[in-house]
């Protein structure tokens, strides 16, 4: 024990005060759910490890990797506030270079996925520079039909990537599923870390500045095509990360991946976990991919059902709960969590009365101005 | 020489797509909401079409009207979700996704995602100097551009036309103005369904069905849209001839099977290029 205290005293004193305030309770008083949720991620395979369902695990490696992407996609769509479709698309980069050249060019894994990973760093910065000209619902069609247009191009050079059947046999980094979470574990939660690290710095600040309001940013400094690149490019290396691990962890990859659906669920898993925070994704990613497993136990095998999830989570949490899951637990958001009710009322009230203001109806009109006034002061 | 079969296919079947983007740009430049979920909108009504006319066997003047009103329901349906998280873009994408996957997922599950095909009703072919079209096809084009005459005047000369002019313009300028700003956006989303709906009838007997070709369609129309000029109905017309065509010719002069990367193509030239489309008006300030 001392030795350690030891050993952290000689790290560099930017190092030792960041520890220093991991290390101290208020900290942990302050970032209880993340502390638990860390926590049980860590235990969570030893008892099916135990008990010997591989299967429990499975489900947590692939949780572990869609909730990197999911984390990637947030740095971009949440905090940046980017309407972007692609995040499966980078990840799917990453996963068919490396695939390709491991199966059929006999490359060792790691260079295979550091080029897959530049790859997709490359077209992210490619798709970042019309962001600066279009955005919102546009930019998501941009981002919708490249990752549509890659799927066509994977299906029709099918003598490269094996068409619709995608390719097998991709040579795996670490055999068997225990060994496989704590890998994918390790690689999510230095994901998080870094990711942390960066919304904590400048660019975190100047990337919350562009989703706030971009003219603002710009005219406060911001400089907007350096950070929605750096943005696009950091979804595109962190994406493009778990892409190669899926493909090594599957051995296996297919088209799909490319496809609406797989993104839908990517930014389903974020938006439910918690937009804008680094939390939420892992958080959704877990929620989805166990509830997807268990509606297999109950409905069986009919897709509908499992796929429609996403739709129906994302809906009711864009409906009544635009900060996800994890601003129930937050203070800043709580009001969200509180108005819940509210919402469901005048929810109602809008499809039976549509021509009738919920918040007006019955209200004395000098009432209903304070509340305008009380809105715009917040 | 370019084989003009496949020019005239490709006119008329940009016509189509036309019609069917008309709705969408109606939806957007007035109540200026992206309905995400608007391809699988038509996609509903498509199946609806085919449930009534080739598997209930319903008389066309039945039948037609039904996959018309479904597709009139589902849109005002979502638009009254949408109203509701209008003031932000990013709820509002996903909200109509998930939308979007809720209505696939339904479709799926009472039609299995096998392909289908629905035979014509109006059989026969026209020939004229060497050219022989489908009579169905001329059909479809007549209606098309029936229907585009009809609202264009719907737009220019009924008050409830002005009153949508007048909301695209300024939401804030035709409140003050006495106008119901709520009532016309769901009257617009109304027209928009009916217009998915009568498209829908057309296309189904051209392409295959399946649950998931809404996407597709969604990408077309968002392209065509682009194209023309958000808000401008000649434009989505000149639009949906000029990517139909070009559609056509690509798919039979180049890779049929990439007949999809067209629409990205054009999507990315015309952002990049001119962003308000070809006969789009320039956007007010706001």
């Amino acid at each position: 024990m001392l030795e350690q205290i030891e050993a952290i005293k000689r790290l560099p004193s930017k190092t030792v005060n960041s520890l220093k305030r991991v290390l101290t309770i208020d900290f942990m008083k302050k970032n209880k759910i993340m502390i638990v949720i860390l926590f049980i991620l860590c235990i969570y395979p030893i008892g099916p490890q135990m008990a010997g369902i591989d299967y429990l695990i499975h489900i947590g490696v692939v949780a572990n990797i869609f909730a990197i992407i999911a984390i990637a996609w947030d740095i971009n769509g949440g905090y940046t506030g980017q309407g972007n479709l692609a995040p499966a698309f980078f990840a799917g980069i990453t996963g068919y270079t490396s695939a390709i050249l491991t199966t059929q060019a006999g490359w060792p894994i790691a260079p295979a996925m550091l080029l897959g990973i530049f790859l997709s760093f490359l077209s992210a910065v490619a798709i970042g520079f019309p962001s600066m000209r279009i955005s919102g619902p546009y930019l998501t069609i941009v981002t919708f039909s490249v990752a549509e247009v890659a799927k066509k191009l994977t299906i029709y050079y099918s003598d490269v990537t094996k068409g619709e059947e995608g390719i097998g046999g991709i040579p795996r980094i670490f055999e068997g599923a225990f060994l496989n979470f704590y890998w994918t574990l390790f690689v999510l939660l230095a994901v998080y870390l870094v990711a942390m690290y960066i919304m904590r710095s400048k660019w975190g600040l100047a990337f919350k500045a562009i989703a706030a309001d971009e003219t603002r940013a710009q005219t406060l400094g911001v400089n907007l095509l350096k950070y929605k690149i750096i943005s696009f490019s950091l979804c595109g290396i962190i994406a493009g990360l778990a892409g190669g691990i899926y493909a090594h962890y599957q051995a296996h990859i297919d088209p799909s991946f490319f496809g609406i659906i797989m993104a839908i669920s990517i930014i389903s898993m974020a938006v439910v976990g918690g937009e804008k925070t680094l939390l939420g994704p892992i958080l959704g990613a877990y929620l989805l991919q166990f509830s997807m497993e268990g509606l297999r136990f109950v409905v069986g095998q009919a897709p509908w059902v499992r796929l429609s999830l996403h739709g129906v989570l994302l809906v009711v949490v864009m409906l009544f709960l635009p900060g996800g899951i994890l601003s129930i637990f937050r203070k800043e958001h709580k009001e969200d969590a509180e108005t819940i009710s509210t919402r469901v009322k005048g929810w109602l009230h809008g499809i039976f009365f549509i021509d009738n203001e919920p918040e007006n109806s019955g209200v004395d009109p000098e009432l209903s101005e304070e509340h305008a006034a009380e809105q715009v002061d917040q | 020489m370019i084989n003009l079969e496949v020019l005239f296919n490709g006119i008329i079947l940009g016509s189509l797509y036309g019609l069917m983007s008309s709705g969408y740009s109606l939806v957007y430049g007035v109540g200026k909401v992206a309905n995400l979920a608007y391809g699988h909108m038509v996609v509903a009504s498509i199946f609806m079409a085919y449930l009534t006319l080739f598997q209930w066997d319903l008389i066309f003047w039945v039948g037609a009207p039904i996959a018309v009103i479904i597709a009139v329901l589902i849109s005002m349906g979502t638009m009254v979700l949408l109203e509701r998280v209008t003031d932000n873009d990013q709820r509002v994408i996903f909200l109509s996704l998930g939308i979007a996957i809720i209505l696939e997922n339904i479709l799926l599950a009472i039609f299995g995602g096998t392909y289908r095909f629905a035979p014509t009703i109006i059989t026969g072919l026209v020939e004229f100097a060497g050219i022989r079209i489908q009579t169905y096809r001329i059909v479809v084009f007549v209606i098309t551009i029936a229907i585009f005459i009809g609202l264009s005047l719907v737009v220019a000369k009924t008050r409830l036309g002005r009153s949508m002019r007048a909301v695209s313009q300024s939401e804030e300028a035709s409140w003050l103005m006495g106008i119901d700003v709520k009532r016309v956006k769901f009257a617009t989303s109304g027209i928009a369904g009916a217009l998915a709906g009568l498209s829908a009838i057309l296309l189904l007997p051209i392409y295959s069905i399946y649950p998931s070709m809404g996407w597709d369609y969604l990408l077309i129309g968002f392209a065509i849209v682009i194209l023309g000029g958000l808000g401008s109905l000649n434009g989505t017309l000149l639009g949906g001839i000029i990517l139909g065509t070009t559609e056509s010719l690509f798919g039979y002069y180049f890779i049929p099977g990439l007949r999809g990367a067209v629409y990205f193509v054009v999507i990315i030239i015309v952002l990049l290029i001119r962003p308000r489309g070809l006969l789009g008006k320039k956007e007010a300030s706001h």
